[in-house]
């Protein structure tokens, strides 16, 4: 029973993280498949345009514009290279700038070229302005390319617009000088002005057609969602039923060896051996009965965390009641003595046989994990609190039970909470493993190495049953020997059990001097071990 | 050697590694009277570690969840050792999977039984550990014996 488990938990991927990654697949995909497509294009213009050099007669000027605009587009082509093998490897953001640096150089290197080098005529050639029209359709699909990757359409429509005005430019250039304009009327005009209609009209489809993508591939993803969740939830109870598989086997086996060892060795026991074994397999038979109940528990609970009928329930009597119900056998202890105060006589709105189950495990486990000897307090005080955040267990029932309060009172922000705080003066809880102990099957590693009983199962029912009416539960420790562990527990209050204004706001530290001068209730204890210990 | 299920000794001594009370008690008891061993018990990897030094036994029995030096920890640690490296060892864990079966073996153990184990099969099992060892380590012998190139050779 001295067994670990590893803590039952699985990451749970979120909506957006899921989302995220079909995004990126998307524009992964369509990046695949457009960054050849492009590099191709602007290889074939490179091509083509070093064919052209050597053939063509250009004025001087003429000439550099149009190596300088080859070597653009050469490394242009390249840097698509460069952009497809980035995209191969998934990395999205280097082959956006892949993308984005060849588009910034076509569109402003020309412009630059435009401003430095104009000269008169200079459209007169043909070459020149087969490049620009090559360059200005290449570089639409790369506009488009880089507002998909970037997944923004702002990129799309800016940096079409900026080559729109790009060409514009050109256009009005042209025509100043006569020259030029004469070619451009003849022939060069409608090829300037189609490409701007052209533009246009491809970013429209593209933005359209990947909208209608992206639609698809939100369905996709909320059926992503939902089977991921299932997986999940398959995954976890997969877990649970392993180690509860494993908890099971330990006592099994002591329980059945014992009787099959008794069966085996029938005539050579002693009267005294043979009660020993039937005492051993009876506490396995416990154990086994222990567990048992507890994983029943904790599927009930799973289950119907909703099905809860609230009543007024006496803290006292919570308490008196689960006194009884405390293993003597735990803690080995011989004697313990257990303050109550609770001077309010206060009561809160839950069920009693959760309350009961609640404080049954809590006073077990202070009695467990503080040596003989030392006492066991137990505080109730009325705070007020803040309403439990919706999306919690539990964040339903408050509301209904909100809903039933509010009809014989006022309601208000906050809202009045019983705090019940339980303190042992054992060995404490190291804080760093505070956070550990609601969940299931965890024990905590000095707890292991010790003989306590447990199963890991105690805390995080505790948690389930108060979250499930509505409350909250929580420890405290200093991790300190002696300083002991506080385990607090809000659970609703009643209406009639209200002290009147002044209630301390949570979280209040327990009055100890309070304790002392006006403490009401101080019971006693006295529980023998049967074992004598 | 004793009749199976006999109450003779049979000389061995065994030594049990369960940090579980009831269990520990379980197998000594169940050694003592079916198997007819000396049993010598450890409630931890770190206990077990130093009564294994202490008696020096024919057999160790090793539960795999235990608080320090786990089960697994302590057959590498004993497999380590020369003298120890040869002792057969068993586990008894309540660990079932396969996975846990690899690990057990892959650590160096001889033998993996999963809890819950009939206390004649222990028994028999931890006897067949022993024996085989015995009889491996006397042919051995009887080889160093036989085997005229270890001899020293005749002047």
């Amino acid at each position: 029973m001295h067994e670990t488990g590893p803590e039952l938990s699985i990451p749970v991927v979120s909506e957006r993280e899921i989302y995220h990654g079909y995004e990126r697949n998307r524009r992964l995909y369509l990046a695949r498949v457009l960054l050849p497509v492009f590099a191709l294009i602007q290889f074939a213009v490179f091509v083509v345009s070093v064919l052209v050099l050597p053939t063509a007669h250009f004025a001087p000027q003429a000439w550099w514009i149009f190596v300088v605009n080859t070597a653009i587009v050469g490394i242009d082509a390249a840097l698509h290279a460069v952009g497809i093998l980035f995209v191969r490897r998934g990395q999205v953001r280097i082959a956006t700038i892949c993308v984005f640096l060849p588009t910034a150089i076509t569109v402003i290197g020309p412009a630059l070229i435009w401003v430095l080098f104009y000269q008169p005529g200079l459209h007169e050639t043909g070459p020149s302005l087969a490049i620009t029209l090559s360059e200005v359709v290449a570089t639409l699909v790369l506009i488009v390319l880089a507002g998909l990757l970037t997944n923004s359409w702002w990129a799309v429509v800016g940096t079409t617009l900026l080559l729109n005005a790009y060409t514009l430019f050109i256009l009005v250039h042209a025509l100043q000088t006569p020259a030029a304009s004469e070619a451009l009327r003849s022939n060069a005009t409608l090829i300037l002005a189609f490409p701007i209609i052209v533009q246009w009209a491809v970013a429209g489809v593209l933005l359209a057609a990947a909208g209608t993508y992206l639609r698809t591939l939100r369905e996709l993803g909320d059926v992503r969602v939902a089977f991921e969740r299932a997986q999940q939830l398959d995954q976890l109870k997969d877990q649970f039923i392993a180690h509860v598989n494993h908890e099971l086997r330990s006592p099994l086996m002591a329980m059945q060896g014992h009787v099959e060892l008794m069966l085996l060795t029938e005539g050579a026991l002693s009267p005294q051996e043979r009660h020993d074994y039937l005492e051993r397999a009876k506490r396995a038979g416990d154990d086994l009965v222990a567990l048992v109940t507890s994983i029943l528990s904790v599927r009930r609970l799973e289950e119907d965390r909703d099905a809860f009928e609230p009543v007024a329930t006496d803290v006292d009597a919570a308490l008196e009641s689960a006194i009884h119900m405390i293993d003597p056998r735990e803690g080995r202890w011989m004697e313990r003595e257990l303050r109550v105060h609770n001077p309010d006589r206060l009561q809160v709105w839950a069920e009693p046989v959760r309350v009961r189950q609640v404080f049954t495990n809590l006073l077990s486990n202070a009695v467990k994990y503080s040596p003989p000897g030392t006492p066991v307090e137990v505080t109730t005080q009325l705070v007020l609190t803040d309403s439990v955040p919706s999306g919690k267990p539990g964040a339903k029932n408050w509301q209904r039970l909100r809903a039933l309060r509010s009809r014989t009172s006022q309601a208000s922000e906050q809202r009045q909470m019983v705090q019940i705080t339980l303190r042992d003066h054992g060995l404490g809880i190291p804080p760093d493993q505070l956070p550990l102990l609601f969940k299931r099957f965890v024990r905590l590693p000095r707890d292991l190495a010790s003989n306590v009983p447990g199963n890991g199962l105690g805390l995080y029912l505790c948690q389930a049953l108060v979250e499930g009416m509505g409350g909250r539960i929580w420890a405290e420790s200093t991790g300190g020997e002696g300083e002991g562990t506080m385990f607090y527990v809000q659970l609703p209050a009643l209406r009639d059990s209200a002290p009147g204004p002044g209630a301390p706001v949570s979280p209040a530290p327990p009055d100890a001097e309070h304790d002392n001068t006006e403490g009401h209730d101080i019971e006693r204890h006295d529980v023998e071990s049967p074992t004598g210990g | 050697m004793s009749t199976p299920g006999g109450n003779g000794s049979t000389g061995y001594t065994v030594l049990v590694v369960d940090d579980s009370d009831d269990l520990r008690a379980l197998v000594a008891e169940s050694l003592r009277k079916l198997g007819g061993f000396t049993v010598v018990t450890a409630e931890d990897g770190v206990a077990g570690l130093e009564r294994y030094f202490e008696v020096q036994p024919d057999c160790i029995v090793i539960d795999v969840k235990m608080p320090g030096l786990d089960g697994y920890q302590l057959i590498r640690a004993l497999r380590g050792d020369p003298d120890s490296a040869a002792t057969p060892l068993v586990i008894l864990s309540a660990m079932a999977q396969d996975h846990d079966r690899f690990a057990g073996f892959f650590a160096g153990a001889d033998e993996y039984l999963v809890k819950p184990v009939s206390p004649l099969e222990l028994v028999q099992t931890i006897r067949r550990a022993i024996e085989r060892t015995v009889a491996d380590r006397r042919q051995r012998f009887r080889a160093l014996l036989t085997d005229t190139e270890t001899l020293p050779p005749e002047e």
